[in-house]
């Protein structure tokens, strides 16, 4: 590091002489427009300023000098001082060739000049979103970026990838920066998905209204400059609060943004009206929905019941209650007169809206108002924001409410610093009854789910107007006869998953010209939260473990704190045909992560929600701590403005890992080459402007926790000795080891990007090969070494990709039609090339026998299961060979193999995003098309619908089934077989591989229509502009090769945001929202 | 302005690498959640009470069924019980107990405390070892030992001869029996020692005895008997540890989650009956639930007890044809041990005793229909009756399926699949222990 100083003391600080000349003028565009904010400057000189609102400047120079006018989007102007006074400026406005883009570190970058691709994504396709989580409003808007959504709850979680997954062990989601400084935007889920998982993505703190803009780093030659922090790629936010630049005079405006949605439930099943509750067509209240028929004759009918009409007689059927009849153990006949119902009740058999009438219609109410202005000569910028966001879900329940507060601003002092500062501060609330993982029949983990047990309600149970709650007791009742379902309701209302998080985030920078070709900056940045944690379920439940059925109560608060500092020299020189841009500086983080807190478990008094209400006490507690230093240099070197050649290198240390592997230096190069200005005859009308790039970036995953040393587990309750005296119990059977090195990932990729048809056709194409050596895995041990496992590295995984960005401008008439499109597609395949010698499968997310694995050979998202044995085949490295048909059994259905195979890939074919554009004079309408071809999805949604019988996909029911395949001598299957058998048996409860469907779908994502109010009516009103927006987000989808009547949302991440893909555990239904905007500035 | 930009250059890049020093330095890689290491009161107990629960959990339930005890008679415990279910997986918890949280934890708490010089930790440490070693030897015959338990230093141990392990065995309890006997080096054992406080004598004593019970293994009955005598004098010094409320005995927590999976075995019920032995059968013979009288959650499980120092001073003067009054005490005091351990009074036991075909008188005791007898009958579930099954091929056992009750465990699962030394052709019928001469 000692190079540093070497650096500082290189700076030369010079003086400079001033002349006495005074020039005044205006700079216009070349509408006649005045442009405030361009900058005029002596040439060759820093000796410059910049124009005021009204487009005035005046600067003193000496005669013989050249001066010039420059704007961002316009070509920048020359004109020799020779006497005048008063030169006015008019600006033609540029070719887009300068187009500015916000890179590594907030260094603005002419994107011509970049080798390698970036996208950028713009305020108007962020602001008056429906969703308040700024992951979600990217969907579709950056091309090899995907986002899926935990599920359609307001405030879950959000899974982000850029270019494939670079590792199965270690996370995958890509850096945030906010105005410069590093952002925490993990997703603190509250538990494993088996007990359930909710928990917001913390990036949820940030308003989307307050954002100006956003770029997504992609590569690794891109993200170089942030070390191992950007090894996932990069999404560099800028706020309205941060995007204030100093030297530049804005108009002084309030903008305000109010919007209003409404939010529903958008995949509904489509439930049959046909049958009811019971199996095999007869009556009973089970689970199931393949009872009688809710027409009384026919062989289905429920004029064959002895249960229906046994009472009473005539049209329509009637049975007892079934509270009536339900058994005594479970109390409830014993409160029939509590709950007014009489012991010879009856309950009318027919369908009921259960479903449609448990959920219910939601709404976002959002408002922003943001001020922005400036001193009249620029010197000083501010910007408030204050966002507002309640957002009810249409899962009774499910609510975030946020509040955001932004102030920043900068300040060009007359000594010739420049000192600026964010503060955010936001409050978000987060709350949802629980969403445990769903095998179909009530949950498999500690904790309720409150979509599970609605989704299957059998269509002859009233869900609604069945009572919920034991008025004595307070626990759950509920049709089922030993009362072992859990009544949602009694989830709705005494059972919640609640985060409340306070956030402040922001920095303060100061930099200084030291000359015209040298400046200094520092930056320091904060971003700390608390959040609090609370989780909790009423005695009473019927589902869940026994704790959790006896009552449980979890407070605690996860403190993150991260602290960073960047001390960055720049420096820009030409030198003839050349020009050097540089950048060298130090950087430095520090992440803590404090989590404190209790759980309670056996409550006393019900309903009662005190750690001291509760029986037993445990602690909550965890703590971890990771620094990261990093000294970086860049530097671009052009050649006359078409050949780029970009250097760059970091060298990170991490505390956690022994010295020897701690630090790790990651180069990068990239090169862009622009024919069309090189070779000026190949541009013409058709062909404006050719560029091709290359890059090749380096950077490493370095594991989190304190990998290296063997440490022993403490539990002070496993043993207590008669009389109470507390023992630790030690042991660690996980190996540190001291050699572990971080995972080391390269990067190379190609691009094209260029301009067409008189600059209407706009292409960027992207193809990259991306390679993670040195895979961080756990390597089991022989367990007479004395431990089980240890961190090793071994191992390969290859990602390959392709990315096009197209757009046209259709239309272009300033006053009449104007349409444009853009396209984006990606495509990437994640490979894993090798696991070592000694292992052929790692199991690395979901279940051990069901989840996703790295498979040498196979892509990574590979779903494992077990599968319907195959005729005559043989499982070898997790995947059937020389296989025959499958294998039905005596019983008729399929045979099923209980090792491991591969039974479907999570990774999409491709997924490609258009969105189109199309205004007429003040009204223009804007959609959205998201399309996903191919991914696989092992679903319990579409399954449980399906097998228990409750969509119109299994009105089929009185027909019998055969299912494909041979017998075990391999003759052809001619076992007849029932609905229940089918769909019960093999659909539902077959073998994993039945579970699986293809993901494919289109979805219409944003739709809007607005209408700006035209300048004549709003002349003589104080406002600078009004605009209305009609919007709608997910108004239509469909994944058609699913199931029709389960509308299935394949949107859904099933085990939680991570490295698990493709898993549904009934814990993912879809929104809908819809509503409208107004913005209003002044 | 010259002045203060070198000023604030100089002051930030100082600031900034005396703050990076420290920043990335070791002491924040420390794990604040698991710690490295802990004291040895901390770490004894956890071995003690480990191998305690392993001794009387699953070593108990696997060896009194394989020894007809009991029966497993539903889900995975019937298989287990006709020996098909037994597959080396059913091995790995044991196994990675023995090695991961005894041997690796009493090695390094041996270490620690020899380096500080501590001897009477060293020779706890050494004894509690042994009786690891003994019992892993005695499943498994050859097992890794001289460089198991290094973690990462070697991935693949190899097999040891169980000849050198007994070698080793008697090696540490001598050595530990010996430090017992000298100074404490300045800290004495307290009540971290779960077993017996911190008692020297005693635990030179529990030496003795499990020196005798690795003796009467090898055949070598002068040797077992003369560290018989020099081992318990009574119930008091049973090397033992008493379960809790809170963590209760392994037997409960079995019955707790797995009610009826293993029953009292129909054999043991008839050779019982046989002998009038009502009074054990009314406590033992019952369902096996969480409420079964010699199933409780405190129970007190033995590693070795007074008893069975008893049958062994029986069975070695029974073979070397000793004092038959000295035989006779020992017996009796071996069945009176069972009796009161069981909970019944010593007017039980003296109507049982008072039978003929119990006690015929000292010079009458024969080996098999009354010192075995008694010592497989007294020694209820604990692992020691399947030693003495092999060892002795009585009683005369009928396999639950085959023509052979099993004569070892299976290696761990994960063993055989990640270390190339196992031994080859290992199952639950081969091969036999060194000492398994029959």
């Amino acid at each position: 590091m000692k190079y540093l100083y070497v650096i500082l003391s290189l700076l030369i600080f010079t003086h400079l002489s001033v002349a006495q000349r005074t020039i005044t003028g205006i700079v216009y565009d070349d509408q006649g427009v005045p442009l405030p904010g361009a900058t005029v400057l002596q040439e060759g000189t820093n000796n410059g300023t910049t124009t005021d609102f009204d487009g005035n400047y005046s600067i003193t120079v000496e005669d013989g000098v050249e001066i010039s006018a420059s704007f961002v989007g316009y070509e920048s102007l020359t004109i020799l001082v020779d006497g005048q006074d008063e030169i006015d400026f008019i600006l033609q406005l540029g070719n887009q060739l300068d187009e500015v883009i916000v890179t590594s570190l907030g260094i603005k970058r002419e994107k011509q000049a970049l080798g390698y691709a970036v996208s950028e994504v713009s305020n108007d396709a962020i602001e008056q979103r429906a969703e308040g989580d700024i992951g979600r409003v990217l969907t579709g808007k950056a091309s090899g970026v995907q986002i899926t959504n935990q599920s359609g709850l307001s405030g879950s979680g959000t899974n982000i990838v850029i270019r494939g997954f670079n590792t199965f062990s270690q996370g995958n989601q890509p850096l945030f920066i906010v105005d410069g400084i590093p952002f925490s935007s993990e997703t603190n889920s509250q538990g494993s998905f088996v007990d359930g998982n909710n928990g917001s993505s913390r990036f949820l703190d940030i308003d989307p209204n307050n954002i100006e803009s956003v770029s997504v780093l992609k590569g690794l030659a891109a993200a170089t400059l942030y070390g191992t922090q950007g090894r996932n790629g990069v999404i560099l936010i800028t706020t309205k609060s941060g995007s204030s630049s100093s030297g530049e005079a804005t108009k002084n405006e309030i903008t305000i943004n109010s919007s209003y949605f409404n939010v529903e439930f958008a995949s509904m099943p489509d439930y049959q009206m046909q049958y009811g509750n019971g199996f095999d067509q007869s009556f009973g209240w089970f689970f199931s929905n393949w009872g009688p028929s809710f027409d009384q004759g026919g062989p289905a009918g429920w004029g064959g019941q002895s249960s229906i009409n046994g009472a009473v007689s005539g049209t329509p059927g009637f049975l007892r209650h079934p509270f009536t009849t339900a058994s005594s153990a479970t109390g409830i006949p014993q409160i029939l007169d509590a709950l007014g119902i009489a012991s010879d009740e009856l309950y009318e058999w027919k369908p009921y809206d259960s479903v449609g009438e448990f959920f219910r219609t939601g709404h976002v109410f959002s408002n922003n108002i943001n001020v922005r202005g400036s001193t009249s000569d620029g010197t000083v910028n501010y910007n408030i924001n204050y966002g507002n966001l309640e957002d009810v879900g249409f899962t009774p329940g499910n609510t975030v409410n946020r509040n955001t507060l932004s102030f920043g601003g900068n300040s060009q002092l007359s000594n010739g610093f420049v000192v600026g500062g964010t503060l955010n501060f936001s409050q978000t609330k987060f709350q949802t009854p629980p969403v445990a993982a769903n095998y179909g029949s009530n949950v498999g983990g500690e904790g309720a789910s409150v979509f599970a047990n609605v989704f299957y309600t059998p269509r002859s149970v009233d869900l609604m107007g069945l009572p919920y709650q034991n008025p004595v007791t307070g626990e759950s009742i509920y049709y089922r006869q030993n009362n072992s379902i859990q009544h949602p309701l009694w989830t709705v209302n005494n059972t919640a998953n609640i985060q409340s998080t306070n956030r402040v985030f922001g920095g303060a920078n100061i930099s200084y010209g030291i000359n015209d070709n040298l400046n200094v900056s520092y930056r320091y940045g904060i971003d700390v939260y608390s959040e609090n944690n609370t989780n909790y379920s009423n005695k009473g439940g019927k589902t869940g473990s026994l704790v959790n059925r006896n009552g449980i109560y979890e407070t605690w608060n996860n403190t993150k704190s991260i602290y960073n500092h960047n001390f960055n020299v720049s420096g820009d020189y030409d030198i003839d045909d050349f020009g050097i841009t540089f950048n060298v500086g130090v950087d430095s983080r520090s992440d803590t992560f404090d989590q404190n807190g209790t759980r309670s478990t056996g409550q006393q008094v019900f309903n009662v929600l005190r750690h001291f209400n509760f029986e037993q006490q445990d602690e909550i507690q965890f703590y971890e701590k990771r620094n990261i230093v990093g000294a970086f240099a860049q530097t671009e070197i052009d050649y006359n403005r078409y050949a780029y050649l970009t250097l760059a290198a970091r060298k990170d240390w991490v505390s956690n890992l022994s010295e020897e592997n701690r630090s790790i230096i990651y180069p990068s190069a990239s090169v862009s080459f622009i024919p069309s200005q090189a070779f000026p005859v190949i541009k013409s009308d058709l062909v404006n402007f050719v560029k091709v790039r290359a890059g090749y970036g380096t950077s490493a995953n370095f594991p989190f926790g304190y990998p290296i040393a063997a440490t022993l587990n403490i539990d002070t309750q496993s043993f207590i000795k008669n009389g109470g005296y507390v023992i630790s119990n030690t042991s660690g059977s996980i190996l540190g080891n001291p050699n572990l090195k971080p995972e080391r990932i390269d990067e190379i990729e190609f691009g094209i990007e260029g301009r067409f048809l008189d600059n209407r056709l706009t292409l960027d194409l992207s193809i990259y090969n991306k390679k993670t050596n040195d895979l961080i895995i756990n390597r089991p041990l022989d367990p007479s070494t004395g431990y089980t496992s240890t961190q090793t590295n071994i191992g390969l995984i290859e990602n390959k990709g392709v990315e096009l960005d197209l757009s046209m401008n259709w239309l272009e008439n300033s006053e009449g039609l104007n349409w444009s499109s853009s396209f984006n597609w990606s495509t990437n395949d994640a490979i894993v090339i090798d696991l070592g010698e000694d292992t052929d499968r790692i199991v690395y997310a979901g279940f051990g026998t069901l989840g996703n694995a790295a498979i040498p050979g196979e892509s990574l998202g590979a779903i494992i299961g077990s599968s319907i044995t195959r005729y005559g085949g043989t499982i070898e490295n997790s995947r059937w060979i020389d296989a025959g048909d499958p294998i039905v059994n005596n019983q008729g259905s399929y045979d099923e193999t209980f090792d491991p195979t591969i039974i479907g890939d999570a990774n999409p074919d491709w997924i490609a995003n258009l969105s189109n554009s199309i205004s007429y004079k003040n009204l223009s309408l804007n959609f959205l098309f998201n399309y996903q071809q191919g991914g696989d999805i092992f679903t319990y949604t579409v399954a449980t619908l399906l097998g228990r019988g409750l969509t119109t996909d299994t009105l089929d029911r009185e027909l019998s089934f055969v299912l494909p395949g041979v017998n075990s001598n391999g003759q052809p299957n001619t076992k007849m077989i029932n609905n229940s058998t089918f769909y019960f048996s093999n659909v539902l409860y077959g073998p994993d591989e039945m579970l699986v469907y293809d993901a494919s779908h289109w979805r219409l994502g944003e739709v809007s229509l607005s209408y700006s109010l035209p300048n004549k009516i709003i002349e003589n009103t104080p406002f600078g502009s009004i605009s209305i927006t009609a919007s709608g987000f997910n108004l239509a989808y469909n994944a058609w090769n699913t199931p029709k009547g389960t509308n299935f949302d394949p949107n859904i991440a099933g085990v939680g945001v991570g490295n698990g893909r493709g898993f549904d555990f009934l814990n993912g239904p879809s929104a809908r929202r819809y509503g409208g905007s107004i913005k209003l500035t002044f | 302005m010259k002045r203060l930009n070198y000023f604030i250059a100089v002051s930030l890049s100082v600031l900034f690498f005396s703050a990076c020093e420290s920043f990335i330095a070791d002491d924040i890689n420390l794990d604040p959640n698991n710690p490295s290491s802990v004291s040895y009161n901390a770490i004894l107990p956890s071995i003690q009470i480990r191998h305690m629960d392993v001794y009387g959990g699953q070593t108990s339930r696997v060896n009194s069924m394989f020894a007809q005890q009991t029966e497993g008679v539903a889900r995975q415990w019937s298989s287990f019980n006709d020996y098909s279910g037994m597959q080396p997986t059913r091995f790995n918890a044991v196994w990675n107990i023995y090695y991961g949280e005894i041997l690796v934890e009493v090695n390094s708490m041996i270490a620690d405390a020899q380096e500080d010089g501590y001897n009477h930790y060293v020779g706890i440490g050494q004894i509690q070892k042994a009786a690891a070693l003994l019992d892993m030897t005695d499943w498994w015959g050859s097992i890794p030992y001289s460089t198991a338990a290094s973690g990462i230093e070697e991935v693949n141990p190899t097999f040891d001869t169980q000849e050198s392990i007994y070698t080793e065995v008697f090696n540490l309890l001598a050595s530990g029996s010996t430090l017992l006997a000298g100074s404490n080096g300045g800290f004495a054992v307290g009540s971290d020692d779960v077993i017996y406080g911190g008692d020297t004598s005693k635990w030179i004593k529990a030496a003795s005895a499990i020196k005798a019970r690795a003796h009467l293994h090898l055949g070598q009955y002068a040797e077992a008997l003369a560290a018989a005598k020099a081992s318990f004098t009574s119930h008091d010094d049973n090397m033992s540890y008493t379960f809790g409320a809170t963590q209760q005995a392994g037997w409960w927590r079995f019955n707790d989650g797995r009610t009826g999976d293993i029953e009292f075995h129909p054999h043991l019920r008839g050779m019982m009956t046989d002998l009038n032995d009502t009074d054990r059968l009314a406590v033992w013979d019952q369902t096996f639930i969480t409420s079964h009288p010699y199933m409780l959650p405190n129970y007190e499980q033995a590693y070795i007890s007074y008893r069975e120092v008893q049958f062994i001073i029986a069975e070695c003067l029974s073979r070397t044809n000793g004092n038959a009054a000295e035989m006779e005490t020992a017996y009796l005091n071996g069945i009176k041990g069972s009796f009161l351990e069981s909970g019944l009074t010593e007017a039980q036991y003296d109507t049982y005793v008072a039978q003929d075909a119990i006690n015929p008188g000292g010079a009458s005791l024969d080996l098999e229909d009354h010192i075995l007898t008694q010592k497989y009958i007294g020694l209820f579930i604990q692992p020691e009756v399947f030693n003495d099954l092999r060892r002795n091929d009585f009683p005369s056992l009928v396999p639950t399926s085959g023509s052979q009750i099993p004569v070892r465990w299976n290696y761990s699962e994960f063993e055989v699949l990640f270390n190339p030394n196992v031994p080859a052709g290992s199952t639950l019928f081969t091969p036999r222990n060194s000492w398994d001469k029959n």
